[in-house]
């Protein structure tokens, strides 16, 4: 009985855990590529008012 | 979906003609943005390093969150409501602004993790939870309120 409860409560913690893992990566994953692109944009006006340099 | 509609009618309503013609109103409502922003920051902090169990870790965490909710929710509204009005003031050059919808998108998801992922998964017991979730949940909620403030602050300079 105590078995059967635990597994009750569990189940739906997992699913909610798995779906936050999830969403999380997604999250994390688009503002990687997105502040990528921003600091990748800065890079480049910087080396077009300074140069690269060399 | 084209909000230009929207963005043109806020452009002339009675708001806009308040927050251009009166310069002081225009502070005093920046400075409950900014007082909504420090509340709502202030809140994710000290909520996301305590399950981070950097800060207060001889309270439990349960607690530490359950008490943040309320001052974020007022946090929020604060800055909803003033930003409306700041916006309103520039509303058509915000439209063509790349940064301001970076910074809406990313409201929008702020406020869906926070109500509909961070908010149902840690009102559990979080003891129930693996620690790598919890930590996960942490981190990405700083860096999701990070790139909302963030962002914001670019519209000023794109």
């Amino acid at each position: 009985m105590a078995n059967t409860t635990e597994v009750e409560t569990t189940a739906p913690n997992n699913r909610r855990q798995t779906f936050t893992v999830l969403f999380c990566v997604a999250v994390l994953g688009t503002f990687l590529w997105f502040w990528g692109e921003q600091i990748a944009e800065v890079i480049e006006m910087l080396e077009l008012a300074y140069g690269d340099g060399s | 979906m084209d909000l230009y509609p929207f963005f043109d009618w806020l452009d002339t309503s009675l708001l806009a003609d308040i927050s251009k013609a009166y310069g002081g109103v225009f502070a005093v409502v920046q400075m409950f943005h900014l007082l909504g922003m420090s509340l709502l920051g202030g809140m994710v902090l000290v909520g996301d390093l305590r399950l981070l169990n950097l800060v207060m870790k001889d309270i439990p965490s349960e607690v530490v969150i359950d008490n943040t909710y309320k001052w974020f929710n007022v946090g929020l509204a604060t800055m909803v409501v003033s930003g409306i009005f700041m916006s309103s003031a520039v509303s058509l050059k915000l439209y063509y602004n790349e940064m301001f919808w970076a910074k809406m998108t990313a409201l929008a998801v702020g406020v869906t993790f926070v109500y509909f992922v961070r908010k149902p998964l840690l009102s559990t017991p979080h003891d129930a939870l693996r620690p790598s979730v919890i930590k996960l949940t942490a981190i990405t909620s700083m860096a999701i309120w990070f790139t909302i403030a963030a962002s914001g602050r670019w519209i000023g300079f794109s």
